[in-house]
């Protein structure tokens, strides 16, 4: 019987350390990446670098996954109609030159989104229910660099801008 | 639904073995503070339970439960409002109880440790992961009689995710009600 208590009482002692050291060692941090992009016509592009944001300096070699990520947008459209915007992502290409059109095989996160003229607010949760494709948006996330794209079809040739674009993630990561 | 049903079954399997051996069994319900540990995108929120417990010897009783949690919405991030709900943390599982708490009237120091299936969901990011989880604690009883007893509790949570964990503290409350089948 007393071998049994012990055996128990160090079993007990086992399983509350190594969820102590567990509770020590990792947690859920969020990063706020804020970017402008400007008056482009009507074809835009941003090359999205979190890597020297200061939570992933702090975890970047202890990411486990990406929780969730999603996106604010300032839009302000003069255009005399709606006008139908997409947005991809891409590994991080590096370039130094802005590319001129969307590559054949980047990702679409968002698609056939109707912006009507004026201005126009997507929340990061509004973005939530838009975006696509979060598993290879994730994925290119866990990397800290991805290329951004975004177009519009419908323009009239006057101004669509985005004002400011901002990419929210959520990770979990150890220390 | 599903956790309810399957905490009825363990019930209803424990349940002959008591009857055989004369051991008392325990009901109860629990609630409190669901507190996330080291989340920033979570703030504290509710979680309740439903347990049921079998005492194996004077000093270990086992446990089952069934908890469903709710964290609350988070704060803003740098002045951005995520504008979305907390997740929710589900999980059905298995206690090793280490203490005195069938029958006895005053005061019940006990510790604990678990394991079981915990669920986190949250519905706007889509996040959904059930995997295996562990937790631990401390707490104690106060017998008003030796059928009744309050209880107090503090439980750590570590449920392993993707790669990694999402932790929480859940200090709860509860009410439970010890007998004997067959008698």
């Amino acid at each position: 019987m007393r071998k049994l208590k012990n055996k128990l009482g160090w079993f007990g002692i086992a399983v509350i350390g190594c969820i102590l050291t567990g509770c020590l060692l990792s947690g859920t941090f969020v990063i706020n990446h804020k970017f402008t992009m400007g008056d482009m016509g009507n074809f835009y592009f941003y090359q999205v670098d979190i890597t020297n944001e200061e939570v992933w300096e702090d975890h970047s070699e202890n990411i486990d996954f990406i929780d969730a990520i999603g996106l604010e947008l300032y839009i302000t459209s003069s255009e005399p109609s709606t006008v139908t915007f997409d947005a991809y992502v891409d590994t991080y290409s590096d370039v130094t030159i802005t590319p001129g059109s969307v590559p054949t095989d980047a990702t679409v996160i968002i698609e056939d989104l109707t912006v009507s003229p004026g201005k126009t607010f997507i929340t990061y949760a509004g973005s939530l229910a838009l975006l696509k494709n979060l598993k290879v948006l994730k994925t290119l996330t866990k990397k800290g660099k991805f290329d951004f794209y975004a177009e519009t079809t419908g323009t009239a040739g006057t101004t669509f801008i985005i004002d400011s674009a901002r990419v929210v993630i959520t990770l979990s990561a150890g220390y | 639904m599903k956790k309810v049903i399957l905490f009825l079954i363990l019930l209803a399997l424990l349940a002959p073995h008591v009857q055989a051996q004369g051991l008392k069994l325990g009901v109860g319900a629990f609630g409190g503070l669901n507190m996330p540990v080291v989340q920033d995108d979570q703030k504290t929120g509710s979680v309740f339970g439903l347990r049921a417990r079998l005492r194996l010897l004077p000093i270990l009783t086992a446990e089952t439960n069934v908890i469903f949690g709710k964290w609350g919405s988070p704060d803003d991030v740098d002045g951005v409002n995520l504008g979305i709900d907390g997740s929710k943390i589900n999980s059905y599982g298995i206690d090793a109880i280490f203490g005195s708490l069938h029958g006895i009237k005053g005061f019940k120091p006990f510790g604990f440790v678990g394991a079981g299936i915990y669920n986190i969901k949250n519905n706007d990011t889509e996040y959904d992961e059930s995997k295996l989880g562990f937790s631990g604690g401390l707490g104690f009883g106060i017998g008003l009689s030796p059928t009744l007893d309050i209880d107090v509790a503090g439980r750590l949570v570590v449920a392993t995710q993707e790669d990694g964990s999402k932790k929480a503290f859940f200090f709860t409350a509860g009410l439970n009600f010890y007998f004997n089948l067959g008698q």
